[in-house]
């Protein structure tokens, strides 16, 4: 497929086939990077040259597991540590990962301590060393629940937000179904979603907020990803991690890059309840659910941006692509 | 003693870590890891129980 940009690529509104765009993007970026680690490497890694050229091809043509950017992320740190012992033994697995049929898959966490691939997926989503919080396999009911909510979610957005169903379904390769501490003085966690496991978002199985929940949780961790899409070559603030500041979604202050990612994915999840609401589809519970989130929303995207606004130093994509969330949110007040 | 890496990599040509060279001279890979996770990290949403 020819990589070639669409218009309005950082537009607010959802684009099935811009996110196939940006997949297609991701993985090319990939297979460069690996191209050059390759030749960098000049023969150093453990590595069979011809297995490793047909991995590059079939991921820059088809879709690939989250977890190949995981290992790419991993390798090029243990390069960095000087260990191409362990490089080499990442690159292999790299390359030995089942081709992804592609489509949305839903699976469930097996058990971090005991299953290296469930593992690999808590640590990347457990990357902030300012915080913790355990991931556990869910429990079988707790994610057959959780898969039906998914699927009631998935019939409400088709019927409500066909466009946005579009995009999801093209942005994701993969829900993990997990759980979280029970423990009331510990952290745990609604979902999450990281950029070295693109395509792949992971949920808290263990659910009360019904199919309008789920709807906004979608609309939610999607949009992560296409912050992650849209930011795979230039970043969006040019601010220091190490500068905190006061999130509309957390309790604990935040890098602005996760100010941005909150205040934009909140104007998303806002997007999401409106169409729901205007589309008629709602019973009179899930409405009035439907009426406190929009309100909560336009309330917690104000607080955002307001942050974004005084201290973001929000580089011309990053300006770009919020301005498209503002003028949304502006248009519906 | 500080000794030469073998491969050396140069992060502007890097997928996904383009984004943190800035950090990348002169620090260890614990900060990397950290500024990694600030700028392209995991963005999960926690709350207390």
């Amino acid at each position: 497929m020819a990589l070639t940009a669409q218009e309005n690529l950082h537009a607010f509104e959802p684009s099935a086939e811009r996110v196939l765009f940006l997949d297609q993007r991701m993985r090319s970026g990939l297979a460069d990077s690996l191209r050059y680690i390759f030749a960098q490497a000049n023969g150093q890694l453990n590595l069979p040259s011809d297995l490793f050229q047909d991995f590059l091809i079939h991921l820059e043509t088809q879709p690939a597991s989250p977890l190949a950017f995981s290992f790419y992320s991993d390798a090029v740190l243990a390069i960095e540590d000087d260990n191409l012992e362990e490089a080499s033994q990442l690159l292999a697995e790299l390359i030995a990962l089942p081709p992804h049929s592609g489509g949305l898959k839903i699976t469930e966490l097996a058990d971090p301590k005991q299953d290296a691939t469930a593992s690999r997926f808590a640590r990347f989503l457990n990357t902030d060393p300012t915080i913790s919080f355990e991931i556990f396999a869910p429990a079988k009911q707790v994610a057959a629940n959780c898969r039906a909510q998914i699927r009631e979610a998935f019939a409400l957005l088709d019927a409500g937000d066909p466009r946005l169903a579009g995009e999801i379904r093209a942005l994701l390769r993969q829900i993990i179904l997990a759980a979280g501490t029970k423990d009331p003085k510990a952290l745990t966690f609604d979902g999450a979603s990281s950029f070295m496991l693109w395509g792949a978002i992971i949920l808290n199985a263990d659910r009360s907020d019904g199919a309008i929940g789920m709807v906004q949780m979608l609309a939610h961790e999607s949009a992560h990803n296409l912050l992650f899409g849209f930011s795979s070559d230039e970043a969006l603030v040019e601010n220091s991690p190490e500068e905190l500041f006061s999130s509309p979604l957390r309790k604990d202050p935040r890098p602005m890059d996760g100010i941005y990612h909150a205040t934009f994915v909140t104007a998303r999840m806002h997007r999401a309840v409106q169409r729901m609401i205007e589309s008629g589809i709602l019973d009179a519970a899930s409405q009035d659910k439907a009426l406190k989130d929009l309100a909560d929303n336009a309330r917690l995207f104000k607080q955002g941006i307001e942050t974004v606004q005084r201290f973001g130093k929000l580089t011309p994509l990053g300006e770009s692509v919020m301005r498209g969330a503002s003028e949304y949110m502006a248009a519906v007040r | 003693m500080k000794t030469e890496k073998r491969v050396k990599l140069d992060w502007r040509r890097l997928f996904g870590f383009k984004q943190v060279q800035s950090v990348q001279a002169g620090h260890g890979t614990q900060q990397t890891r950290a500024a990694l996770a600030a700028k392209i990290g995991a963005k999960p949403g926690v709350k207390a129980v």
